[in-house]
C-alpha cells in the first residue's frame, strides 16, 4: 500500500532531488563556517587550521561596545517601521487597484510602481539625494509652495529612520502588490454573486470575502518576514547615511560592515551574522506558531 | 639530387629542429600567480588574447624563459574577497599581489619566502631606484628581523600631496589678490560666498569644497598643522594620534564659522566627492583642496560647460604664513608575496624588472605602441604587466620633460611612449585650442599643478604618518568605533555644537581604547630603532 503510493509520487521526489541538492551544497554545507563566530579567525591559517579557539568571545566583544544598544534599538526599529509599513500598504493598494473597472489603468499603475524595485540601490540613492535635497530638491519645493520649511530629510537624525522607511517602501511596494493582486485572482467569482445576490455592498465584499480570501497569503508573508526584524536594509543605509545621522541611523548591518569587513575581524562578523540567524529562527518559529494557534495556517 | 633525398634531408633537418626546440623548451620556467581583470573599458584584447594569454605574457616566455600561468583572474571589486578565500584555503600561487593584512597573516603564519637573497641577486638597478625613491620606509615596513619578506607595490604619495586650487575668474572679477596666508584663503571664500561672483543675481555660490567623509579637507587641516587620522611625533619624540590634537580644534573652529557663514554646502553631510563634484562642474563653488589631477576631474568637467571658467593652483598656505607639511602615509598599496617553498622566486624580481624597463624607461616609440599604450587606439596594454611598482615623481618628471620639450630645453628623443602621450595633449591645447584638453595643460605646463608640487618637493614639505607597522589587535577592534566618534564629532562640531565638545571627544576616544593604541604604537616605535 504505501510503496504503491510512493511509487505514485516517486516523480516527484525526483523533481523536488535538484533543488534539495542545491540547497544542501550552498546552505547547509557552508555551516560548517560558523565555527568561525568562536574563533579569533585568520583566514591564513585556514578554515580547520590552527585558530585561536575564543568561545563567546567575539559575543562578548560585540555586547560590550559602546553604541550596541543604540544600533539594536535603531535596526529593530527600523526594520519594524518597515515590516509594518510592507505588509499594510501593498494590501491596501492591491484592494484599491482591484476595484478599478479600467483594465489599461489598472495594468499601468501596476506597471509604474513596480518599476523602482528594478533599480538597484546605488542608483536610486543618488537619485533620492537629489530629490530629497533641502536647498533644490523637489520635495522640499512643494513643501515649501505649501508654507513648509525645508526639511533635511538625509541630513537630520529625527527625520533619517522615516526617510528610509517611506523609501524602502516607495522602491518595493509594487513588487508586494502584484503578489497580493495574484492571489485576489484566486477567490472565486461565484463568492461575489453570490453576496451580490445576498444584497452585500461593495464594502461588505471586501471585508467578508476579498479579505478572509487573502488570508492565507498575508498570513505566509507576515510569518516570513518578522524573521527579518534585524535586517533593516544594509545596502539602503549603506547608500545614503552619513556620520551626522550615526545616532539613529546606524544599524547592526553596516556596523558590521566597517568593523567586520573593512577590518578583517572575520570572527566578530560571523558571530553578528549567526546572532542575527538565531533571532530570526526564533521570531520565525513563533509567528508560525502564533499563525497556526490563530488563523489556523500551515505552510508545510 | 633526387626527391626523396631531399625529402629524407628535409625530414633529419626538421627531427634536429623539433629535438633542439623541445631541449630549449625545458629550460622554460613556469610559474603561477592571480590577478585582477582590467578594466575591459581601457583594455582591449586582438581575437584569441585574453588576460591570461596576451603580449606581455608571450614576452615574459620569449624573452625570459619565464611562462607566466594566472590559475584565475577576477574583476576588482571581488579581488579581496577572492585572495582571502585563497589564502584561507592555503592553495596559493608561486607569487601575488597580498593586501598589506594578508601579508603579515601570512608571514605570521610561516607560509612566506625570504626575498633578501633573490631581491639582492636579481632586481635591476632600476627596480632598486624605483623602490627606493619613496624613501627607505616602504622596504622597511617588509623588513622583518633583517630579513626582506616581500616586495612593496609601491604608490604615489607625496606626488599626490593636497594642492590649493581657486576659481581665478572669480578672482579677477572681484578684485582679489593672490592669497599669502590662510586668513587671505578664507578671505577669499568669504567674498566667493557673498560677492555673487557667477554674477547671475542669486545667492548660490559657496566658498569651499567639502565633502561628508573629509576627504577634501586635508589640505585645509595642514593649513592649521593639523594632522587627522595619522601618527605624528610630539615634542618629546613620542608618536601622538593627530586627529586629537589642539590643531585640530582650530581648524574645526574655522570651519564652523564658515559654515554659519553660508561658505560651505548646508547639505555637505550627505555629500560625498562625486556629489561634491557635481557642485563644482556646475560653478558653485570657488575653493577645493585635492591632488594634481583635479583639473581632469572635476574641473575639466565645468571647463566643458563654461570655457572661460579658469583655475589657479597655489600651495596650501598656513595660517601663519610658513612653508606647509602636508601629510602622507606609507607610499605603499599592497606587497608582493612569493609562497614558501617556491622553485623560482627569482622570477617575481625578473618579471618586475621588465615592467620598470619598458614603462618607465624604454624610449622606443615602436615598443611602446606594442606594450604600454597604443597611440591609434589609446588601448592601454600596460595594464597586462604583471609585478608592477610604481615611480613616486613619474608625473612630475613627466612635467619637466614636457615643458623641456615646449621651451626648446629638452630633445624629443628622451621622451617616452609614454611622455609623448602627455605632449600631444598639452598641444592640441597650446596650438589648436582644444578645450577638452584644457586639463592636460593645467596639469602639465607652466602656471599648473606640478609647479605646487615642484614648490613641495624642493622644499620637502612633506610630514608622513609615523606608525606605518602592523596592526594591533586593539586597533583592530577598537579603530572602527574611534573613527566612528570622530567623524560624528567633526560633523557635528562644523554643523554648530559649541566647539568645547572637541575636549570631551578628546576624553571619549582615550577613555574607549585610545591610550591603549597609542601605547601600542609607541612600543613598535621603539622597537624600531
Amino acid at each position: 500500500m504505501i510503496s504503491n503510493k510512493f511509487r505514485r509520487q516517486l516523480p516527484l521526489y525526483l523533481m523536488l532531488l535538484p533543488g534539495i541538492i542545491v540547497v544542501f551544497i550552498y546552505s547547509y554545507i557552508p555551516m560548517i563556517g560558523i565555527i568561525i563566530a568562536f574563533q579569533r579567525f585568520i583566514p591564513a591559517r585556514g578554515l580547520f587550521g590552527p585558530q585561536e579557539w575564543v568561545g563567546l568571545g567575539n559575543f562578548r566583544y560585540m555586547l560590550t561596545l559602546p553604541d550596541t544598544y543604540k544600533i539594536l534599538r535603531n535596526t529593530i526599529f527600523i526594520a519594524g517601521m518597515k515590516i509594518i509599513s510592507g505588509l499594510s500598504v501593498p494590501i491596501i493598494i492591491a484592494l484599491l487597484l482591484n476595484e478599478v473597472r479600467r483594465e489599461w489603468f489598472k495594468r499601468s499603475v501596476q506597471t509604474i510602481i513596480y518599476l523602482p524595485h528594478f533599480l538597484s540601490w546605488v542608483i536610486f540613492a543618488g537619485i533620492l539625494i537629489d530629490i530629497l535635497s533641502p536647498s533644490e530638491g523637489i520635495v522640499n519645493k512643494i513643501l515649501e509652495s505649501v508654507g513648509i520649511r525645508p526639511i533635511y530629510f538625509l541630513g537630520d537624525p529625527k527625520w533619517f529612520p522615516y526617510t528610509m522607511v517611506i523609501t524602502d517602501l516607495w522602491k518595493n511596494f509594487g513588487f508586494s502588490t502584484i503578489v497580493y493582486l495574484a492571489a485576489l485572482t484566486n477567490i472565486s467569482p461565484t463568492l461575489y454573486e453570490a453576496a451580490e445576490i445576498d444584497g452585500a455592498n461593495r464594502w461588505q465584499q471586501t471585508w467578508y470575502i476579498t479579505l478572509p480570501g487573502m488570508r492565507p497569503i498575508i498570513v505566509l508573508l507576515a510569518t516570513l518576514s518578522l524573521g527579518s526584524i534585524l535586517n533593516a536594509g544594509f545596502e539602503q543605509i549603506f547608500n545614503l547615511y552619513s556620520p551626522q545621522v550615526y545616532d539613529t541611523g546606524d544599524i547592526i548591518d553596516t556596523f558590521v560592515y566597517r568593523i567586520g569587513l573593512i577590518q578583517a575581524q572575520y570572527g566578530l562578523a560571523t558571530a553578528v551574522g549567526l546572532f542575527k540567524s538565531v533571532v530570526s529562527f526564533i521570531l520565525i518559529s513563533f509567528s508560525y506558531y502564533l499563525a497556526y494557534r490563530f488563523a489556523d495556517y500551515r505552510i508545510f | 639530387m633526387n626527391i626523396k633525398r631531399v625529402l629524407v634531408i628535409g625530414l633529419v633537418l626538421l627531427i634536429i629542429l623539433a629535438s633542439i626546440s623541445i631541449s630549449y623548451g625545458a629550460e622554460i620556467i613556469e610559474v603561477t600567480s592571480v590577478r585582477t581583470i582590467p578594466n575591459p573599458a581601457t583594455v582591449k584584447y586582438p581575437p584569441g588574447d585574453s588576460v591570461y594569454n596576451n603580449v606581455w605574457t608571450r614576452l615574459y616566455e620569449s624573452k625570459l624563459g619565464i611562462r607566466l600561468k594566472y590559475l584565475w583572474a577576477v574583476d576588482q571589486s571581488q579581488w579581496e574577497q577572492k585572495t582571502n578565500i585563497m589564502i584561507a584555503s592555503g592553495d596559493l600561487p608561486d607569487f601575488f599581489l597580498a593586501s598589506k593584512q594578508q601579508f603579515y597573516q601570512m608571514l605570521n603564519a610561516g607560509l612566506l619566502e625570504d626575498l633578501t637573497d633573490v631581491y639582492k641577486k636579481y632586481a635591476s638597478p632600476q627596480t632598486k631606484k624605483v623602490l627606493m625613491e619613496h624613501g627607505p620606509e616602504p622596504l622597511a615596513s617588509a623588513t622583518f628581523n633583517g630579513r626582506l619578506m616581500a616586495i612593496p607595490f609601491t604608490a604615489l604619495a607625496k606626488e599626490a600631496a593636497p594642492i590649493l586650487f581657486i576659481r581665478s575668474d572669480w578672482m579677477k572679477k572681484l578684485g582679489l589678490a593672490d592669497p599669502k596666508n590662510m586668513k587671505d584663503v578664507l578671505k577669499i571664500s568669504k567674498a566667493f560666498t557673498e560677492k555673487d561672483p557667477d554674477g547671475n543675481g542669486k545667492n548660490d555660490t559657496f566658498g569651499i569644497a567639502v565633502d561628508k567623509d573629509f576627504a577634501w579637507l586635508t589640505g585645509f587641516f595642514n593649513s592649521y598643522y593639523a594632522y587627522p587620522n595619522i601618527w605624528i611625533k610630539d615634542k618629546s619624540g613620542k608618536l601622538v594620534y593627530g586627529s586629537i590634537q589642539p590643531e585640530v580644534k582650530a581648524a574645526l573652529k574655522a570651519l564652523q564659522d564658515m559654515y554659519k557663514d553660508g561658505q560651505i554646502d548646508p547639505e555637505f553631510g550627505t555629500k560625498d566627492t562625486t556629489k561634491v563634484a557635481e557642485s563644482i562642474a556646475a560653478g558653485r563653488i570657488g575653493i577645493i583642496y585635492a591632488a594634481f589631477w583635479t583639473p581632469l576631474w572635476p574641473l575639466q568637467d565645468l571647463r566643458n560647460r563654461d570655457p572661460k571658467a579658469e583655475w589657479t593652483p597655489y600651495p596650501i598656505r598656513t595660517i601663519d604664513g610658513r612653508l606647509p607639511k602636508l601629510q602622507y602615509s606609507l607610499p605603499v598599496n599592497g606587497y608582493w608575496v612569493v609562497r614558501k617553498g617556491c622553485k623560482h622566486p627569482e622570477a617575481l624580481l625578473k618579471i618586475m624588472n621588465l615592467w620598470v624597463d619598458i614603462f618607465y624607461f624604454n624610449k622606443s616609440d615602436e615598443i611602446w605602441a606594442k606594450y604600454g599604450n597604443d597611440p591609434n587606439t589609446g588601448n592601454e596594454i600596460w595594464q597586462n604587466a604583471h609585478a608592477q611598482i610604481h615611480r613616486a615623481w613619474k608625473n612630475l618628471e613627466q612635467a619637466y620633460k614636457v615643458r623641456g620639450v615646449l621651451k626648446g630645453t629638452t630633445n624629443i628623443s628622451e621622451l617616452t611612449g609614454d611622455d609623448k602621450g602627455v605632449l600631444h595633449r598639452v598641444k592640441k591645447f597650446l596650438e589648436e585650442g582644444d578645450n577638452l584638453c584644457w586639463s592636460w595643460n593645467k596639469i602639465y605646463n607652466d602656471g599648473g599643478s606640478f609647479d605646487v608640487v615642484d614648490f613641495y618637493k624642493k622644499r620637502n614639505c612633506y610630514i608622513m604618518d609615523q606608525f606605518y607597522g602592523p596592526l594591533t589587535t586593539n586597533m583592530i577592534e577598537k579603530l572602527p568605533v574611534l573613527s566612528k566618534l570622530q567623524s560624528e564629532t567633526f560633523t557635528k562640531i562644523i554643523k554648530g555644537t559649541p566647539i568645547e565638545e572637541f575636549d570631551k571627544f578628546v576624553e571619549e576616544w582615550k577613555r574607549l581604547g585610545g591610550d591603549i593604541i597609542t601605547k601600542e604604537v609607541n612600543d613598535w616605535y621603539t622597537s624600531r630603532k
